[in-house]
């Protein structure tokens, strides 16, 4: 297996708090990865250190591949240029390939036509950002990151705005570039549709709580300890077990 | 089209006036003028060489820089309305220019500012102002748009009052100085218009050529990063190539509202989105912006003319509004 992202250590702390502590994962090709924890457990955070954006207050990021663009990172808070047609924001992910300088390469356009076909937006291609939905703008930012054609993925809640279907449709596609090589990290909250994922890596309180297969990672006692609320264990046709939140807190002392 | 649209407003402006210039008799001496003939100059088309054509090419320079850096104002900070002017370019370097005219008893081509020293003090006080701007809006706890521009709109008047302390000192010249910091063509002339050339080039080149990290900073700073773009560097150079481009302007015809705020809002509208073309289409449509309303200053109240600044303002004032309550394309 091809190391394609190693964390060792990582820790992160800013005005006294501590966000990240000791924070360790490797990330290989054909990784396919689902972030869990509770809100504030230092999610983004992580993210936004392994993209090479935040440095860390300890430990290191390693990235064997150094060349520019290998890291597509989708960002959580939609900032898309509502004036930009969505051709136009899907062609930044080639920004890297071609510099500040060179024309679009057919290269270039192919890997956009591929990325927007992809994720069902070269319909929408010609339209302004600001006329989309949120569901559509996700999925052009998404198309975005994909057309970058990068080793490393790593989204932050990438299916908040997309209905059931378009979810499944983001799975789909995360599993097919994961078979073609590139190391997925996603920060989901979605549990049902994060078992789909075979890795889960579960957040709490800035530190890696559990990290391995998504069916021993999200079981009930580990869910329950991350979040503080019962699952109900429900088992689909396919075998796949999948929690449930119910809505009462754990019984038992606590 | 923007360049149609200069052209036209170029032929327009140099044809009206108290005489009536034919196209035909514009474009021959340009044709002239251009190649070194002027000493064979007709009446008529003296009157275009060597008057009117220098006041609409100064116009036009003018324009451009301001359309140019307001477009790449705008993208830098992700705010429509975030022209030079809303961040203290203008009045920094209305001070600057002040103070060289005023201070050093400066006294140029445009009655003062024009001088040798004007743009670069223009340049030195709009960059010190935008740079003030920002360190204030950072002192809070976190820099947003909203603090950037209430922090722009109060340097912006501590130094639009300084210079007025500076202007008040000296009665003698008030008028000449009024006038000019209400924005006047009527004074440019070739040397005028020479003077500009070089930082209007120079500014836009700059804030072209940060087009595309322009671009990919709309996705936010942390995706420009991983996109390859130092963030830093593209903020200083747009800063900088803006307030080149805008003090010089400035230093030579006084401070023009709103061509930073309504040639790039047109342009997005018309279809140009991507910084590069935007860039180019604003500066093209800020240049006949301004010499549409330079043409305007020249013939709506003669036989006297009004600052185009005055002009650009009772026009585009009320056409910003317009354009904002027409909602998003």
């Amino acid at each position: 297996m091809t190391l394609r992202l190693s964390a060792s250590g990582v820790g992160y702390r800013v005005g006294g708090r501590e966000v990240l502590r000791e924070v360790s994962l490797a990330l290989y090709a054909g990784d396919f990865a689902c972030l869990l924890g509770p809100n504030g457990a230092g999610k983004t955070t992580l993210l936004r250190i392994l993209a090479g954006v935040l440095a860390p207050s300890e430990g290191s990021v390693e990235v064997p591949t150094k060349a520019a663009g290998r890291i597509a990172y989708l960002v959580q808070t939609d900032s898309l240029p509502d004036d930009f047609y969505a051709r136009d924001v899907v062609r930044l992910g080639r920004l890297p390939h071609r510099g500040l300088w060179q024309g679009h390469t057919r290269a270039d356009d192919e890997a956009v036509d591929r990325a927007m076909a992809e994720t069902g937006t070269a319909a929408l291609a010609d339209r302004r950002v600001g006329s989309l939905s949120g569901g559509e703008r996700q999925r052009v930012a998404l198309a975005r990151a994909l057309a970058q054609e990068p080793d490393i993925l790593l989204l932050d809640e990438p299916t908040s705005h997309l209905d059931v279907a378009h979810r499944a449709e983001l799975f789909a596609i995360l599993r097919a570039r994961a078979a073609a090589g590139i190391a997925t990290l996603a920060v989901v909250h979605d549990v049902a549709f994060a078992s789909h994922a075979p890795r889960a890596i579960l957040l709490e309180r800035g530190r890696v709580l559990a990290d391995g297969p998504t069916r021993e990672v999200l079981s009930g006692p580990l869910l329950e300890r991350a979040f503080g609320l019962r699952f109900d264990a429900l088992k689909g046709d396919d075998g796949r077990v999948v929690f449930v939140p119910a809505l009462e807190r754990p019984r038992g002392p606590d | 089209m923007a360049g149609a649209l200069l052209a036209l407003a170029v032929l327009l402006a140099v044809g009206l006036g108290t005489l009536r210039v034919p196209p035909a008799v514009t474009l021959a001496a340009i044709g002239k003028g251009l190649t070194g003939k002027a000493a064979s100059l007709g009446a008529l088309e003296r009157i275009v060489w060597e008057v009117r054509l220098p006041r609409v090419v100064a116009g036009a320079l003018v324009g451009a820089s301001l359309g140019a850096s307001g477009a790449a104002t705008q993208g830098l900070f992700r705010n429509p309305l975030a022209d030079p002017y809303l961040l203290g370019v203008a009045s920094g370097a209305a001070l600057g220019a002040t103070a060289a005219g005023l201070v050093l008893g400066h006294g140029g081509g445009a009655e003062f500012g024009a001088g040798a020293f004007g743009p670069a003090f223009a340049f030195a006080g709009g960059l010190g102002a935008v740079l003030l701007t920002l360190a204030v809006a950072r002192a809070g706890p976190r820099a947003t748009n909203d603090s950037l521009v209430l922090a722009g709109v109060v340097v912006s008047s501590i130094l639009t009052a300084a210079t007025a302390y500076l202007v008040l000192r000296d009665g003698e010249r008030l008028r000449a100085v009024v006038s000019w910091t209400l924005g006047n063509l009527a004074l440019a002339g070739w040397a005028e218009a020479r003077g500009l050339l070089p930082y209007a080039l120079a500014g836009v080149a700059t804030l072209f050529a940060q087009g595309r990290a322009l671009d990919a900073l709309q996705l936010g700073d942390d995706t420009a990063y991983t996109l390859g773009v130092r963030v830093r560097p593209t903020r200083l150079a747009v800063i900088a190539g803006a307030s080149l481009a805008t003090g010089a302007a400035i230093a030579h015809v006084g401070s023009v509202g709103f061509v930073g705020l309504i040639a790039p809002h047109v342009m997005r509208r018309l279809g140009a989105a991507s910084h590069r073309p935007l860039i180019v289409a604003s500066a093209l449509g800020g240049g006949a912006l301004l010499v549409l309303a330079d043409l305007g200053a020249r013939t709506l109240a003669r036989p006297s003319e009004l600052p185009v600044g005055v002009i650009m303002t009772l026009v585009g004032g009320p056409f910003f509004l317009w354009l904002l309550r027409r909602g998003r394309p």
